[in-house]
């Protein structure tokens, strides 16, 4: 127990606050870092040398045309080519890695499809494969500060075991500490829920800045769920939080893959879709390029397909009601395949929630899709995985770059 | 996209006052390996950035409903000779909000949206603009009032590039020559602004622009000068899926940046997923103008086919 | 074209701002090409048609007449007879750039030169006075027939027909039936027929190499430096060497003697080629640096789409035919200069036709919107080349100008095809 943050804490939150800023923000000349951060230019002059003789930020003239008279304010800009993350995402059938430079930059990727029922550990192999391929494209001098990997399923924050992956089999296969050993960075893979982060990454780059109550809904073959209390990531007292995919909101409906009977993801997901419009039975279109087709036939008059937009409308709706009257965010986000979803049924989605939702909490609430499209997981792992360099720059750069010696 | 004041840090003043560090106060201690990284106490940092995210951020919060309309119609008439189009019209635009306008095909949208831009004069009414009375006389007026209207047919020309389409008639130059650099940085940012993420280059003609990127560089030379109120005819017509999401991703995000959007749809779907207030139209008479979240699908159809429905629409 | 990016070319997006990956890329040679190649195949042919031509008309009169075709002096008749054909074909750009056409450009060039003739011979003034007056009239020409076509609203192809005869009648009026007026002024003359002096000719031509690469240079460092989208740096290099090495070897091969008898020397460049030079700088910065430039495409693209941009379209559309007659008056000059003489023909026949061939060789559409002041240049050597060939090969006129015609026919095609194609490729 101390008594007080020493220099040295302050200095460090600094130094975290002033990269988390143009890592979040983009380029920013010191003015306005010294306006924002409310610090003095001496101060921000001294944290950033210490960045840039880190190696996480660079200083330079800002460039582009609106040059005024006098002395230009130097631009720090994030080192985005040498520091970086890997981020990873496993959906039910395609996955991507990507290298994501500092300032959210996403330098290079791999995708690639799988099939739903292939093994794991094939799947742990193809990831291993991609994640050396784009290590082995970086630039000689840059460094992987962290990793992080977004899963269909629920994960248990305290070892970040997947607990339950009812759409994703992987048995009792550690995920994240086997991509860390296999992959012999020295830096360990966080696994964690893909609602979850699609949740971080909207609220931190995407729709949901500035707003901090929201509620990020994921589809994929399921659906999950992130939710942002006070600008924190609702985990309870596991970790498995916000898996609003598994709320019952039909009693007695169609039965889900967790063994319940009417769940959300139940009555929305990505096969209930496909069952209602006829289409289930089409092997060449699955995952999000079926929900599209669906919502396409719609736009274009098929009566099966408004039908089962409709009807999967109606349960969304319900769901979303549920989570207004009780979270009462600000925001609810639609990502994944919902928002192909949300878009088609988005007349019935709101026509439920009128009807359903208290007039109080439904008063405020905007709904909206994803602002960064397909890649809410994606930013959402590359955030999560920038967060521990955010939080003590310099200390954490130190570390990670002394090992750099040894052969790889 | 670099908003300034947005991002208040009220820990930090300086290094050497001693303030206390962000701790995970609330929050479960790190609790992972030593040395390494719990994953989850690192979420604490989103609240340092959510406490942070509040300041200053008026401008993108969605609007207040009491804010006053930027744009206030209030008993508009209008014939042409005999027939009269629009009978005792109202409609209101709320800056940061999307109002769909809706109705049939005869109740007098496109007219209204021809009042509004100020191709068609009023014969009577009030015609407010930031609350104060004005009387357009043409489109050029209502430009620079800050209104601003896509039609559908879009009018851009196929053989210049975006830039050159979006700076034209209002081309920046140095000297006697074009402000190349200048008009492609602005053009980059405005695009950017509203997160246009399918163009690979502004330098692109628009001939080989699909449909929704042509509507999307439409939208951007509207509210590319500081526009109040953009009024979209249509936008979404005749595009697939995938174009649709992306205009309709950009009208939400045109009124989150505090304009006043007026979208004028047939689709339901379109109007439920953006609106934040819908205007019906019936026969030339305004049926409601309600708030999206407070009614349901049926009852906006019921208002367009029929102009009642329950408790809402026209008194008979 | 689809209109989302495909999976594998979404490397390098940045995800807090957008895409714009081909703008941000770092572009190489090999990604210019392919760019280059998606350009054709999207049917944006540019200069490539005409620069194909002029290469294979000179291969096929090298083999027909190796040692004629080459020669120094061949070569300096060459320039001089496209002279006029690409002044014509340079105004008749920018009328073609608005979709119109102007039948009566030849004729308007032989109006100025008989004004020019008539103002020197007969009326004895100074060549500045003169050829002031026979610009006034070209522009003046220009001025009505714009304004009849933009205010009157007459198709430009009847309005420039009917000045297309009605002048032909001012020609025969001021010249005089069967007559001709010859041209004795030194400096008129010298414009066609004379030479700069070797060193000039150096010094030009190497001036204009190094002005070509700097201002290049310096504007791809700027468009670097502000991060916008910018040529790879050897195209830029490739693209001006090429063309310092086109204007050095030219200006050396005409610096040679190339007098038939060895008493005399005839060498250096002709006076007119600095003209069309100049000319053609100003063009092209008027269309491509200026907002009139930038207007008269988009009057052409799309002239409901100017109007409510703002664009004063009627004034564009006066200024354009202004131009073009302007421009057609300074052909009419180099003409007369030529021939050292003006007659009642001047400027009729197939005088037009050769200009408007000429330009569509060089790549402008005949459906307006497309188009540039080099494809005058380009189009009017190969139209020139063709005569010149043909000529020295002995073919009968017939076929001399059968086959002309079916060059033009042949360029419109490619025009009309490449113009599908771009509709189908832009959806």
């Amino acid at each position: 127990m101390r008594a007080g943050p020493s220099q040295e804490d302050v200095r460090r939150h600094n130094l975290g606050t002033l990269l988390r800023f143009v890592h979040l923000r983009g380029p920013a000349s010191r003015a306005t870092l010294a306006e924002s951060l409310g610090l003095n230019r001496s101060t921000i002059m001294a944290l950033t040398s210490d960045l840039t003789a880190a190696g996480l930020v660079r200083e330079e003239l800002p460039r582009g045309p609106g040059r005024r008279a006098g002395r230009p304010s130097l631009v720090v800009r994030p080192e985005s080519t040498r520091v970086y993350v890997l981020a990873f995402e496993v959906a039910v059938d395609r996955f991507v890695v990507a290298r994501v430079g500092l300032g959210g930059v996403i330098l290079d990727r791999r995708e690639g499809r799988r099939a739903r029922d292939s093994d794991p550990a094939e799947l742990l192999g193809t990831l291993v494969a991609g994640a050396r391929s784009l290590v082995r494209k970086a630039e000689r001098d840059a460094v992987c500060v962290g990793a992080a990997l977004g899963f269909p399923g629920t994960v248990r924050r305290a070892d970040d075991a997947i607990m339950f992956g009812p759409n994703l089999d992987v048995g009792d296969l550690p995920l994240g500490d086997a991509l860390s050993r296999r992959l012999g960075l020295g830096i360990p893979v966080s696994v964690c829920n893909d609602a979850n982060l699609g949740a971080l990454a909207e609220h931190e780059r995407g729709t949901g800045v500035g707003c901090d109550n929201l509620i990020y809904l994921h589809g994929d073959v399921g659906v999950g769920g992130g939710i942002i209390v006070g600008g924190r990531l609702l985990g309870g007292d596991e970790g498995f939080g916000g898996e609003v995919g598994h709320m019952v909101v039909n009693p007695g409906g169609r039965r889900c893959a967790c063994g319940s009977k009417g769940c959300l993801e139940a009555e929305v997901g990505e096969r209930t879709l496909l069952f209602h419009a006829g289409r289930e039975e089409r092997p060449d279109q699955v995952g999000r390029d079926a929900v599209r087709a669906v919502v396409d036939a719609a736009d274009r008059g098929d009566i099966v397909a408004r039908e089962a937009l409709h009807r999967v409308g109606t349960w969304l709706g319900l769901g979303v009601a549920n989570l207004v009257n009780i979270f009462n965010p600000g925001l609810v986000v639609f990502g994944g395949t919902l928002r192909d979803i949300y878009l088609g049924a988005a007349a019935q989605v709101r026509s439920v929630l009128a009807q359903g939702a208290l007039a109080a909490p439904r008063d405020k609430v905007r709904l909206r899709t994803a602002a960064l499209g397909d890649d809410t997981t994606l930013v959402g792992a590359a955030e999560f995985a920038f967060a521990e360099v955010l939080a003590d720059p310099v200390q954490v750069l130190a570390r990670l770059r002394t090992p750099e010696n040894e052969p790889v | 996209m670099n908003r300034p004041g947005d991002h208040r840090e009220p820990m930090a003043r300086a290094v050497g006052s001693p303030v206390a560090p962000a701790g995970p106060s609330g929050f479960p201690a790190p609790d992972g390996p030593a040395g390494v990284s719990a994953p989850w106490a690192t979420a604490d940092t989103l609240g340092v950035h959510g406490r942070a995210g509040r300041g200053g951020a008026a401008r993108w919060e969605p609007s207040g409903m009491s804010r006053t309309p930027v744009l206030d119609l209030r008993g508009i008439d209008k014939s042409f000779g005999s027939v009269q189009v629009l009978h005792d019209v109202s409609f209101a635009a709320h800056p940061g909000e999307v109002t769909a306008l809706v109705g049939d095909n005869g109740a007098g949208k496109t007219t209204l949206v021809k009042c509004i831009g100020g191709v068609h004069a009023i014969d009577r009414g009030e015609y407010r603009f930031e609350g104060r009375p004005v009387r357009l006389g043409s489109p050029r007026a209502a430009s620079s009032l800050g209104i601003e209207v896509v039609h559908q047919d879009l009018a851009l020309c196929e053989n210049l590039d975006i830039v050159e389409n979006l700076f034209l008639g209002r081309e920046r130059r140095r000297g006697l020559a074009l402000d190349e650099e200048t008009m492609e940085d602005m053009a980059r940012r405005t695009l950017s602004g509203l997160s246009v993420r399918t163009v690979d280059s502004v330098r692109r003609r628009v001939a080989h622009l699909s449909g929704g990127q042509r509507q999307t560089v439409a939208i951007a030379r509207a509210v590319l000068w500081d526009c109040k109120v953009v009024v979209l005819d249509e936008p979404a017509a005749a595009l697939g899926v995938v174009q649709t999401q992306q205009v309709l991703e950009i009208v939400r995000r045109l009124a989150d940046r505090g304009l006043a959007v007026v979208l004028i749809s047939h689709n339901m779907n379109d109007v439920f997923a953006v609106s934040d207030r819908i205007c019906a139209l019936y026969l030339g008479r305004t049926a409601a103008q309600v708030r999206t979240a407070d009614v349901t699908h049926r009852q906006v159809v019921e208002l367009i086919t029929s102009g009642v429905s329950g408790d809402l629409g026209l008194r008979r | 074209m689809s209109t989302e990016i495909p999976e594998g070319k979404k490397a390098a997006v940045k995800l807090a701002d957008s895409d714009f990956a081909t703008d941000l890329r770092e572009h190489d040679l090999r990604s210019a090409l392919l760019d280059y190649w998606g350009r054709l195949r999207a049917g944006e042919l540019g200069a490539l048609p005409a620069a194909l031509g002029l290469i294979s008309l000179v291969v096929l009169f090298t083999a027909l007449k190796p040692e004629t075709f080459l020669s120094n002096t061949n070569i300096a008749n060459l320039f001089t007879q496209a002279l006029p054909i690409s002044l014509l074909a340079m105004g008749l750009v920018f009328v073609l750039l608005l979709g119109e056409i102007d039948l009566s450009a030849g004729v308007t060039s032989g109006v100025t030169a008989a004004v020019l003739a008539k103002l020197l011979t007969d009326a004895g003034y100074a060549w500045p006075v003169a050829v002031l007056s026979a610009l006034a009239a070209g522009i003046v020409i220009g001025a009505v027939i714009g304004w009849l076509v933009a205010v009157v609203r007459i198709p430009s192809f009847v309005v420039t027909l009917a000045f297309f005869l009605g002048l032909q009648g001012v020609i025969l009026w001021l010249i005089g039936e069967g007559g001709t007026v010859a041209v004795r002024d030194d400096v008129i003359v010298a414009l066609a027929n004379r030479n700069m002096p070797i060193w000039v000719g150096w010094t030009l031509a190497i001036a204009c190499s190094a002005g070509y690469a700097g201002l290049q240079l310096l504007r791809w460092r700027r468009q670097r430096s502000a991060g916008l989208h910018s040529r790879p740096l050897q195209l830029v290099l490739v693209q001006s060497g090429a063309i310092a090495a086109a204007l050095l070897i030219g200006t050396a091969v005409l610096s040679v003697d190339r007098a038939p008898s060895p008493l005399a020397v005839v060498a250096g460049v002709p006076w007119g080629v600095l003209l069309v030079g100049v000319l053609l700088i100003g063009c092209t910065f008027v269309l491509t640096r200026t907002p009139f430039g930038r207007h008269v495409y988009a009057v052409g693209g799309n002239a409901e789409a100017a109007r409510r941009a703002g664009i004063n379209v009627t004034r564009i559309r006066i200024s354009v035919f202004m131009i073009g007659s302007g421009l057609a008056a300074v052909s009419g000059i180099v003409a007369a200069s030529r021939l050292m003489s003006v007659n009642t023909a001047a400027g009729g026949g197939d005088t037009l036709l050769y200009a408007v061939g000429a330009a569509v060789i060089g790549g402008t559409s005949l459906f307006g919107g497309r188009g540039k002041a080099r494809d005058a240049i380009l189009g009017g050597l190969v139209i020139a080349m063709i005569q010149n060939g043909l000529g020295l090969i002995g073919t009968s006129a017939y076929l001399t100008l059968l086959i002309t015609g079916l060059v033009l026919l042949f360029a419109a095609s490619i025009d009309a095809l490449a113009r599908r194609r771009r509709s189908a490729a832009g959806r």
